[in-house]
């Protein structure tokens, strides 16, 4: 289960199967979508040569070239593709849309195919960001896909996205979705999960991955693993937990996110003063960066020691070429430390400073402006579940035993509610029906109960409507593990046969937030 | 009966009139009792005919070829379209509907195909006409033989051409399968022999990787679309059948396989989801919409090649009649028209009939009204209707001037004339594809590149596998033949290396005005430069392989010489032994100058858009280098060393220095720090290398 190696298999295809010398033509989301599990130097092996926008009119006549197109079906990409055709500027035409598509498309464009230029039409479920192999995000900001038509209803074009985002999601992973959880509360989950299905009806031919495959005896024996892996969608609202993207993030992914802001794999530094012209944009990736896959999910203090030894070996080994290399290192180092004086130590000093900031009123204003938005968008008479641990005598008597004793590390003491709903999910566990805060969406694919669907081998993808943090990417892998425990546990007494079950959790949402872009899309929406 | 109607017509309209004759001869024995099929019937004679008035459809055919071929085929004529196919008229109309126009989804629209050439009217009623009497004159059934059975029985010919479209034609092998067929008439079932279709009927099912048997009828599926048996698992499901009739339009309610309904999982087992084609359905409405466009097209170059040979001849008449509209300028010759007596207005309406100015009251392509002043009415010379003068709704198009022989008017050559922007749009679209393949020099270079690099693939496929025999052979005598072929090989691989880079550099040094073509030109390089550095990085590890062996050689022929201390000897194998070391050095020397090469040029192409994994290539690569390096240094210390070739490796060396300052620099800018360190250990034992080989010499 890897999402990014799923989109690049559809890449790879895409510039496989056509031979020559080639352009790849994208539009604005495609462009992410690809920039973030391919690279250049894959396209230019594969002879695509050359990489543009096809909304570029501007566009120079090169018939010796055959065109690649990858581009969402979209109402604005159809249109430019319409126009593309009418005066084809390409040789030849290799059209991917990455979801399905309507007839009327299919017709509209035959219909403009004047020079019969057209040499293929398909659909590759490539329709999502693959940030991590487990974690994704759709990319719609407040600009291009407003969520909200108002509260707790979703704007149609927002809707259809994160439909099409999902089912490309179980396509290009072939997933069986076989039962869709929301939360009761949620107006907004529950169109999803019934848009979704419908959806998922209309398409189901498309999901009969094994069922039609030659090993047929062998499927026989695995029983059900022949008709794809199951998935159990759990639709998440982030008006239960408004609080995840608000406290800091504490891990070195999310932490540059939180700063700097990961834009398709690339974070821009071009703010910061005293940068060199070769970092201002620099990219993080965890097929390229050995230090970043290491260290993507280490908490701060961790991360500390860690760049440490990483500078001290540094050192050591380059003392020759000293001067210049680590100059550079710990420019980027001194802002990390920057970052670390700013925190507690300091709070006097910044208390200070804002005392000394010239319109500080403004900024109070607002900030009654953000509590009141956050008030009418996850206030408590909104929410459901237990956010601050504290509805029953029970959960409150916890965090008190729990002191901060318990906790491993200070800036990590949070942890979102969503961890501990899920791994009940995943193990059956809720008890009563009041405990049980998620609703069952039995979709076509669903045939047996609940119990039975969640038995055995199952992918989780997470989803979060109103966008996800990479704080939860990170807990995801708590579900897997306390999945995993309490499985052994419960296995080892029975005798000879191990029923270790082969859980996975994929976390994505509509966008991926810090705090800064969650206030603001939130703002925006509530007090456009 | 269903499965036999099909075969009859179902006539691939490719073969010719004679073939299918032949195949309905056949049928025709094949029905009779064994006593007919002595006397073998000719199919043209309508009495011998008769008694299948029941198979109705094998008639019409022969009837035809009997009525109407003779007529039509004296007629020999090109396709309109694609110009490649000639037959009579009937043939052609077949031709047409296959591979031009698309099936004809009822029998509506297949006669207004007919139409435009009048022969299916004519054939229709002759037909009926023929299987009135011929009914009567059997059993009375001419009543029967209504107009609305056939048109059914025409609509199952279309039916026929549709499902054609696709596959080849079915023909009964023989009785017995005949016997089969009858015995289940409702099981879709077909034996297949053909010129197309394989004789063997596949005993397993077709879908990929299945070995599920398909000999019983049982178990077996085979699509109507595709003609392929698949075992019923695999066949197909409901929804790709539901989703193939949406699609498709098929009227036929037979279920498809899954291959058929363009769904594809390329990929089943790995990673990678499904995808769907839905190219057959784009091509089949894409050919209807450009046969129209296409025939509108022609249309109008028709009318082009009237008007311009009409304005050659009046030109040839009266010559001052064009002088004097020379000198108001091309505007005013589409002007010309309007005056009612002028043979350029004959002409012009005689070749397409003008719309009258009260019809119109605004300009039929931007909808802006006409007036008397500021927009006023206009004539397009090539479809006659109405449009304003703005540049984007028509234009004067300059008409060249022929005579009906071909040859040109001296004065003058071209004539302009008004056309609106439909029709300059429908020409375009025939100039467009008359166009051959580009001659860009581009084109020609990028071919040879590739074709290159095919070979350099071939190449180092077969030092590979000699290197791979060299570390498995024992004997030394086998190994320093293979030791000399591989670098023979070597040798190959450099020279195609340089040329290959060689090309790339032309290609990069292409001069072009257009900033795109640049872009093209250095990406082409750059992915070369890649390419090469891929290609070094193998090469290294296979000149480090060799420089083993050719050691491992010379320390036995060393060995030996001592044993026999010879000094005479020993001088000639040493000789011998530079010669097949010699290569090497030399390949790597190239090998650095490309590498260098792509470094430096690799700074200076912006990789922003995307990330970069060259380093780690690089640092392999590197130490490899350095190993091999080693090595050398090893054989240094073994024995007396030419002065030259010690002289040869610190220059290699120094080489060496320098690509490695180059990659530690290109590193620390990627922020590939541990590469850099390792890089860095790297130069300073190269450093160390260098001076202790100074020293030494």
């Amino acid at each position: 289960m890897d999402l990014l190696e799923s989109i690049k298999y559809y890449i790879e295809r895409m510039v496989t199967e056509v031979k020559g010398m080639k352009i790849l033509l994208l539009d604005e989301e495609t462009t992410g979508i690809l920039s973030v599990a391919s690279t250049q130097s894959f396209l230019l092996s594969k002879e695509t040569f050359l990489v543009d926008k096809l909304e570029n009119n501007k566009r120079e006549k090169m018939k010796q070239l055959k065109c690649i197109v990858f581009i969402r079906p979209t109402e604005s990409s159809i249109t430019s593709l319409v126009q593309e055709l009418l005066e084809p500027k390409y040789s030849e035409y290799y059209i991917y849309f990455s979801n399905t598509i309507k007839k009327s498309v299919i017709e509209t464009l035959a219909e403009h195919d004047e020079y019969e230029v057209v040499r293929e039409i398909k659909e590759f479920y490539a329709d999502y960001y693959a940030i991590l192999p487990n974690f994704f995000s759709l990319g719609m900001t407040s600009t291009n896909y407003p969520l909200f038509m108002n509260r707790d209803t979703w704007n149609s074009e927002a809707l259809t996205r994160c439909v099409q985002g999902l089912m490309s999601l179980f396509l290009s992973s072939k997933l069986v979705p076989s039962m869709i959880k929301y939360e009761g509360n949620s107006r907004m989950g529950f169109q999803l999960a019934k848009e979704l299905d419908y959806q998922i009806n209309v398409e189901s031919g498309l999901f009969n991955y094994y069922k039609n495959n030659g090993e047929k005896n062998t499927s026989k024996k695995k029983g059900d693993s022949d008709k794809g892996k199951k998935a159990v969608l759990v639709i998440l609202d982030r008006k239960n937990d408004p609080l995840t993207p608000l406290l800091k993030q504490w891990t070195y992914q999310a932490m540059i996110h939180e700063i700097f802001g990961i834009n398709n794999g690339r974070v821009d530094l071009s703010a910061s003063t005293d940068i060199r012209e070769e970092y201002k944009e620099i990219v993080l990736s965890v097929d390229q960066d050995e230090f970043f896959k290491n260290s993507i999910h280490l908490n701060f203090g961790d991360l500390g020691i860690k760049i440490k030894d990483y500078v001290n070996n540094f050192e050591k080994q380059h003392k020759s070429t000293k001067d210049k290399l680590s100059s550079q290192e710990s420019g980027s180092i001194e802002e990390m430390k920057k970052y670390e004086t700013l925190q507690p130590s300091s709070i006097h000093q910044l208390v200070e400073a804002l005392k000394n900031i010239p319109g500080l009123s403004q900024q109070i204003d607002d900030m009654i402006t953000t509590v009141q938005v956050l008030l009418e968008f996850g206030g408590e008479k909104y929410r459901q579940g237990d956010l601050f641990q504290n509805k029953n005598i029970l959960s409150r008597g916890k965090s008190v035993i729990r002191g901060l004793k318990g906790v491993e590390n200070v800036y990590t003491q949070h942890k979102s509610n969503y961890v501990d709903t899920v791994s009940k999910l995943i193990k059956n566990q809720f008890r009563t029906k009041n405990d049980h805060l998620l609703l069952n969406f039995p979709t076509t694919f669903q045939s047996k109960s609940e119990a039975e669907v969640l038995d055995g081998d199952v992918v989780v993808v997470v989803f979060f409507v109103g966008g996800v943090t990479f704080a939860e990417e990170n807990d995801s892998h708590k579900i897997v593990q306390t999945v995993d425990s309490t499985i052994s546990s419960i296995s080892s007494p029975q005798a000879g046969i191990n029923t270790k079950r082969n859980v996975s959790v994929i976390v994505g949402g509509t966008n991926l937030l810090n705090s800064t872009t969650f206030l603001d899309n939130l703002k925006n929406t509530f007090f456009p | 009966m269903e499965g036999r109607k099909r075969r009859v017509f179902g006539g691939n309209p490719s073969i010719s009139i004679k073939d299918t004759k032949l195949n309905e001869n056949q049928d025709i024995e094949q029905h009779e009792d064994s006593s007919t099929e002595q006397n073998p019937i000719i199919p043209n004679s309508p009495e011998t005919s008769m008694p299948f008035v029941e198979n109705m459809e094998i008639l019409p055919r022969s009837k035809f070829s009997e009525l109407q071929i003779t007529a039509f085929q004296t007629q020999q004529q090109q396709c309109p379209i694609c110009t490649s196919f000639i037959g009579t008229n009937q043939e052609i109309n077949i031709h047409l509907d296959r591979f031009h126009f698309g099936k004809p989804s009822n029998i509506k629209q297949q006669n207004q195909l007919y139409n435009d050439n009048d022969g299916l009217n004519e054939m229709k009623g002759a037909i009926f006409g023929f299987l009135k009497t011929a009914g009567q004159k059997v059993k009375g059934l001419g009543d029967t033989i209504t107009n609305g059975k056939f048109s059914s029985e025409l609509e199952r010919l279309d039916m026929l051409y549709s499902d054609n479209e696709s596959t080849s034609k079915q023909t009964p092998t023989g009785m017995h399968s005949r016997a089969q067929s009858s015995n289940y008439p409702n099981q879709e079932h077909f034996e297949t022999s053909n010129i197309e279709q394989p004789v063997q009927i596949p005993k397993i099912c077709e879908y990929d990787g299945c070995v599920n048997n398909v000999e019983t009828d049982k178990n077996k599926f085979k699509c109507p679309n595709c003609y392929k048996i698949y075992c019923k698992e695999h066949g197909f499901n409901e929804k790709a059948r539901h989703m193939h009739q949406k699609n498709t339009g098929t009227r036929a309610n037979t279920p498809i396989c899954l291959s058929c309904s363009g769904i594809s999982l390329d990929n089943r087992f790995g990673i990678g989801g499904p995808s769907k084609s839905h190219f057959h359905l784009f091509e089949s409405k894409r050919s209807k919409m450009v046969k129209k466009s296409l025939l509108e097209a022609n249309r109008i170059q028709k009318r082009l090649e009237k008007l311009s040979v009409g304005y050659a001849n009046i030109l040839s008449q009266n010559q001052s009649f064009f002088n004097t509209f020379d000198t108001f300028g091309k505007r005013f010759a589409g002007v010309s028209g309007s005056t009612s007596t002028s043979p350029l207005m004959k002409l012009e309406r005689s070749v397409v009939t003008w719309e009258k100015d009260k019809d119109a009251d605004a300009c039929y392509l931007c909808q802006h009204p006409f007036n008397s002043f500021s927009n006023r009415r206009h004539h397009c010379r090539l479809c006659g209707r109405l449009v304003c003068g703005k540049k984007t709704c028509s234009s004067i198009l300059d008409i060249p001037l022929r005579f009906e022989d071909g040859s040109q008017p001296k004065y003058k050559k071209f004539f302009g004339t008004r056309a609106c922007f439909t029709c300059t749009r429908s020409l375009s679209l025939i100039q467009e594809r008359q166009i051959p393949v580009e001659k860009i020099p581009i084109y020609g270079l990028y071919n040879a590149l590739t074709s290159i690099n095919d070979h350099i693939e071939t190449v180092v496929n077969n030092l590979q596998r000699l290197v791979d025999q060299l570390g498995n052979s024992v004997n030394i005598q086998v190994k320093s033949r293979l030791l000399n072929q591989s670098n023979l090989n070597r040798k190959e691989l450099q020279k195609l290396l340089s040329s290959y880079d060689g090309i790339s550099k032309r290609i990069a040094g292409l001069s072009s005005t257009s900033e795109t073509d640049v872009r093209l030109y250095k990406s082409i390089r750059q992915s070369v430069m890649q390419d090469l550095q891929l290609k070094t990085i193998k090469l290294s590890s296979i000149s480090q392989i060799l420089l083993n062996q050719n050691n491992i050689i010379l320390g036995n022929t060393n060995k030996v010489q001592k044993n026999i201390k010879l000094s005479t000897l020993k001088g000639d194998s040493s000789s011998d032994t530079t010669d097949i070391s010699l290569p090497i050095p030399e390949i790597k020397a190239l090998d650095g100058a490309i590498l260098e090469n792509a470094t430096n040029s690799d700074t200076g192409i912006e990789t922003t858009e995307f990330q970069s994994n060259l380093p780690e290539r690089n640092s392999k690569f590197i130490e490899s280098n350095i190993s091999s390096s080693q090595t050398v240094g090893n054989i240094d210390e073994l024995d007396e060393i030419d002065r030259e070739t010690l002289v040869e490796k610190i220059e290699i060396l120094r080489e060496q220095r320098i690509l490695v300052q180059g990659y530690i620099k290109a590193a620390s800018q990627k922020r590939e720090w541990s590469t850099a360190s390792s890089l860095n250990t790297s130069l300073s034992e190269l450093d160390n290398e260098i001076s202790s080989l100074e020293r030494y010499l």
